[in-house]
């Protein structure tokens, strides 16, 4: 899908590749899980590990064929998976929220939405949208509140505050 | 030799609670929850565990038990131990509370967890769940000695169900297979009411059923008891049928099935590293909530055996029940110690 | 009849300005929870349950139940105008409805699959009203090997369907039958596959799953093309609505069959999302317009929509008539049902009437109201699509983020996720399905469970799968489905054929 002005990053084979490899190397982790636990068929039907081992299997097995393909089919696996320019704008969305996913543990998980959704505007502000500072400021931390009465006011479902928690608790502990 | 040493351990915490009640009678109300307490239930949305976490937490609310708010999550991920697993690492948290059934001390047995049940702290044991074997309506044996006859000279056609494997209802099917002197085929479901239907339908010969998940088949005249695996019958009196309550059916030893007593407790824990000042506060806490109209309605609508246990009792009653089905779990090759 | 004036009289029970009042406010909640992802019907009725101990046990009902239709409505907006299913349930609808979107008939999908919901919903009913007694019976002959056959009968009429490469199709159903492998073994009571790690023992969760294949991965996606949404032409006028309800009559056979498959899927208890996928496949195959599948036909939003609507309600039959859920919601109102002092079974209908008729009453009234409310919102809903994207982006990755978060109050949940989301953009790209991962996902451990009580009521013999005239049919009925591209193929070959000589003795 990748526009015809831009220039290619990757064909799609070495994608291709890398993919088989990881699903073969699940396939062959289910199979090391499931040999732990006995993969007989016993008086009873199978055991607890039958049905893995053989879903292993099949997964590692149609995973190598995927990979075979890969390396024989030249004309079609020669295209590019992706343009450079497409792909810079795929990490420009991909890599911030790994960090947002990352920083939630620590930072919280209202604390690491507003900064999350507020920086994304803002870039867009910088690419030219018109967001108002206002705006920039406003949404992120609407959202937050949204998310909060819903889910743990409302639906009763905390969800873990980190240190906006914390400081919460600090500022109940100087109370009287 | 840990059980030993438990047992050292929480004695000694028993008798620091004695001596803090007895010699400063104002510190036991000195320690209080500062935020939200959260109610953690070892099994998943609508079972019984979840009923009765949600009806605590209920009676608290009512009857403002406590001034922060209460919350009740969900941690049913194998068999309960997600829960537990959870209550270990919150150690030293006086805001957790585990709801959960024998499974708390039973599943390190035959699960390798990474945690024991003195890794956490017992507050108290709520109530008491009674077993009955059940059968199909029209099951050519009439009672449970005929039953017990049935099953002695035809163990292969004979089919047990119940809920989860290597669990209580499986431990007690085991009980069952020594008296006749077979192993038995016992089948797993995911409920104990999966198991009832399958009862009904004539799938399986019988079950082992706690009272509340075979209710309404009973009253459908689809199941019906055989005997329960008490000392004593069930104190309930109220027909539940048209002709019998929970009060008539036959104790499990006097129709000759030699197994004296067997139950499940409703147990509540603490994580590890708390205040003996702390589990005084939510043993007593759940003492007043055990005495609301709202839960003892609760028991007896769900035919529990009202028990209330904790300290020292509820220590001994853990180690006894531990002690009594580790050498059949060790016969049946499920220990994994 | 005695069942109309039954149902009258639950009707005159129920009209009363509270009891409306309850529904709306039950529905609204429902729409909110089925539109976020992560947070279901099952953990909305959960969290409403205290609030109704107080309550007339018909009052607490009609809120809960009310919740229920609403969250399987608002299951399907965000399918249709996102490609984020807000219920497992409503990963089939995306396969049409998001294409629609994209092709600007936001509002025609909208109102399809709003208006097939609800005749799914009324199949439902109807049968709870007239014939709940006997279906009763005939649940209770499903044992494990009728269960397990069920199951094969909704895989295969969904393999073999696939356009995708078939050893990628293999692929993504493996890694989806692996995921249910993991955590505690039901029938050896062990623990699979968890390699020690605590995160795991719960398993891994297709929500989270659902959550980043979908929501990440289409995300991820669409900013290839430019940091827009598309589809924002979506116009929703009464006119839409009006126009796209004259069209739907046409399909009237597509909506029975879904309807059918539906309630049979509720009834034994197959589950909603198994049923919207087996009905989706089954329209597939015997629609005139195969062809266009998958690319916005909204044959192809009407099928698993009346399915999972009428799967949806007939789940409460063997609830209310034998006490077993027919779905995880289900399973929730039982318990509430107990708690309220009342004992689902077979004297429910006796000894609850009022109850049981109000109940009944409320869900032809309730999913008329629930209707009305949805189609109310949609022209809400489609705003959100005009809301540029730097601004709508960010939030739908957050409520992602917190929908994958509140499945188990985890964090690993979120990463995994990030995981899924990765992998959701790589296989969309490279044509690997994620409908079969999915689908394996729900049902795996579900089929194994059932397989392995099978082998342990026949000591191990497979011949328990055609031992009875039910599981012999279905089990039949499961390989035909699996074997029909190749039969399909013959028999056009065999007309061919036929047609060639013919022809030939003619001349």
């Amino acid at each position: 899908m990748s526009t015809t002005n831009d220039a290619p990053l990757v064909a799609t084979r070495w994608v291709e590749i890398g993919l088989a490899l990881f699903t073969a190397a699940l396939g062959g982790t289910l199979i090391y899980g499931s040999l732990a636990i006995g993969i007989g068929w016993g008086d009873a039907g199978p055991e607890a590990g039958y049905f893995p081992f053989y879903i292993g299997l099949l997964l590692s097995c149609a995973s190598l064929g995927n990979l075979l393909l890969a390396v024989v089919r030249r004309q079609a696996m020669a295209e590019a998976f992706v343009g450079r320019r497409a792909f810079a704008q795929v990490l420009a969305v991909f890599v911030p929220i790994a960090v947002y996913v990352a920083a939630m543990p620590f930072m919280g998980i209202y604390l690491a939405s507003v900064l999350f959704i507020g920086g994304f505007m803002w870039r867009a502000r910088k690419a030219g949208q018109g967001h108002r500072w206002l705006t920039i400021a406003l949404i992120p931390c609407c959202a937050a509140l949204a998310s909060y009465l819903i889910f743990a006011v409302w639906f009763k479902v905390p969800l873990q505050a980190g240190v906006l928690g914390d400081l919460a608790s600090y500022l109940g502990g100087l109370r009287p | 030799m840990r059980n030993a040493y438990a047992r050292h351990i929480s004695s000694l915490l028993a008798a620091c609670g004695l001596l803090c009640a007895t010699a400063l009678p104002a510190l036991a109300d000195t320690w209080k929850p500062e935020k939200n307490v959260e109610i953690v239930v070892a099994g998943g949305p609508g079972g019984g565990t979840d009923q009765l976490a949600r009806l605590i937490q209920q009676a608290i609310s009512q009857h403002h038990l406590l001034d922060v708010n209460t919350v009740v999550l969900n941690k049913g991920g194998g068999n309960g131990a997600e829960a537990f697993l959870d209550m270990k690492l919150a150690q030293g948290d006086a805001h957790k509370l585990v709801i959960g059934t024998n499974n708390v001390y039973l599943l390190p047995l035959v699960a390798k967890l990474g945690y024991q049940w003195t890794d956490l702290t017992p507050v108290a044991a709520v109530a008491e769940d009674d077993f009955i074997l059940w059968t199909y309506q029209d099951a050519p044996w009439g009672d449970a000695a005929a039953f017990k006859e049935a099953l002695a000279s035809n163990t292969g056609k004979m089919r047990f169900g119940g809920s989860q494997s290597k669990d209580v209802d499986q431990t007690l099917a085991l009980l069952i297979g020594q008296q006749v002197g077979s192993k038995l085929t016992y089948i797993p479901f995911k409920s104990g009411s999966e198991a009832s239907i399958q009862l009904a339908g004539k799938h399986i010969a019988a079950n082992l059923n706690n009272p509340a998940e075979s209710l309404s088949q009973w009253r459908g005249g689809q199941v019906r008891p055989l005997c329960v695996f008490s000392r004593e019958r069930m104190i309930y009196r109220d027909k539940v049928t048209a002709e019998q309550s929970w009060a008539d059916i036959p104790t499990c030893h006097e129709q000759g099935l030699a197994i004296e007593q067997y139950r499940f407790p409703r147990t509540v824990f603490l994580p590890g590293a708390i205040s003996d000042e702390q589990r005084a506060f939510y043993v007593e806490l759940l003492r007043k909530v055990s005495q609301t109209p709202e839960f003892k309605a609760y028991i007896e609508r769900s035919a529990l055996a009202p028990t209330f246990l904790e300290g020292q009792a509820l220590v001994s009653y853990i180690e006894q029940d531990r002690e009594r089905v580790m050498p059949l779990f060790k016969d049946a090759g499920w220990l994994r110690q | 009849m005695s069942e109309i004036d039954s149902l009258m009289q639950g009707l005159s029970l129920i009209l009363t300005a509270h009891h409306l009042g309850l529904m709306v406010v039950g529905v609204l909640l429902g729409i909110l929870v089925g539109v976020l992802p992560g947070l279901g019907a099952p953990n909305g009725v959960a969290l409403l349950l205290p609030l109704t101990f107080t309550m007339e046990p018909v009052s607490a009902i009609i809120l809960l139940s009310c919740m229920y239709w609403g969250a399987l409505f608002g299951g399907s907006i965000t399918s249709i105008l996102f490609n984020i299913p807000g219920e497992p349930s409503s990963v089939a609808t995306t396969f049409d409805g998001y294409p629609m979107a994209r092709n600007g008939q936001a509002g025609e999908a909208l109102t399809a699959a709003f208006t097939s919901a609800l005749l799914g919903a009324l199949m439902g009913v109807l049968l709870l009203t007239f014939l709940s007694t006997h279906i009763a019976k005939f649940a209770m002959e499903f044992s494990s090997p009728e269960f397990f056959a069920v199951y094969l009968l909704a895989f295969c009429t969904f393999i073999g369907l696939s356009k995708n490469p078939p050893l990628k199709t293999v692929v993504a159903m493996m890694i989806g039958f692996g995921m249910a492998a993991v955590g505690m073994d039901t029938v050896s009571g062990e623990l699979r596959l968890t390699f020690d790690q605590p995160w795991l023992l719960s398993g891994l969760s297709f929500e989270v799953a659902v959550i980043g294949l979908f929501g990440i991965g289409e995300i991820l996606c669409t900013v290839e093309e430019g940091l827009v949404f598309r589809g924002e032409r979506a116009r929703i006028t009464p006119m839409v609505i009006l126009r796209t309800w004259a069209k739907l009559p046409r399909y009237w056979l597509t909506w029975l069959r879904s309807a059918l498959v539906g309630c049979w899927m509720g009834v034994t208890p197959g589950g909603p999302t198994a049923a919207s996928f087996m009905s989706y496949s089954l329209a597939r195959r015997f629609s005139k317009n195969r062809e266009r599948f998958g690319s916005g036909e909204v044959e192809g939003v009407i099928a698993p929509e009346t399915a999972d609507h009428s799967a949806g309600t007939s789940a409460l039959l063997p609830m209310l008539t034998l006490g077993i859920p027919g779905s995880a919601t289900a399973a929730v109102m039982l318990g509430g049902l107990m708690i309220w002092g009342l004992h689902p079974g077979p004297t429910l209908f006796v000894e609850q009437h009022d109850f049981v008729w109000g109940l009944i009453a409320s869900m032809y009234l309730g999913n008329v109201v629930s209707l009305i409310v949805v189609l109310a919102t949609v022209p809400l809903f489609a705003s959100i699509l005009r809301i540029p994207f730097s601004i709508i982006a960010p939030i739908i990755i957050m409520v992602c983020a917190i929908g994958a978060y509140s499945v188990h109050n985890s964090m690993t949940d979120v990463g995994l996720m990030l995981v899924f989301g990765a992998l959701g953009y790589l296989f969309k790209k490279l044509g690997y399905p994620i409908a079969p991962l999915v689908l394996a996902a729900v049902l795996g451990d579900k089929a194994e469970d059932a397989f392995r009580q099978s082998m342990l009521f026949s000591d191990g013999q497979l011949s328990i799968f055609w031992s009875n005239p039910l599981v012999g049919s279905l089990t039949c009925a499961a390989l035909v489905m699996l074997c029909w591209p190749l039969l399909a193929k013959g028999i056009n070959g065999l007309r061919t054929l036929l047609g060639r000589t013919l022809a030939r003795r003619i001349a």
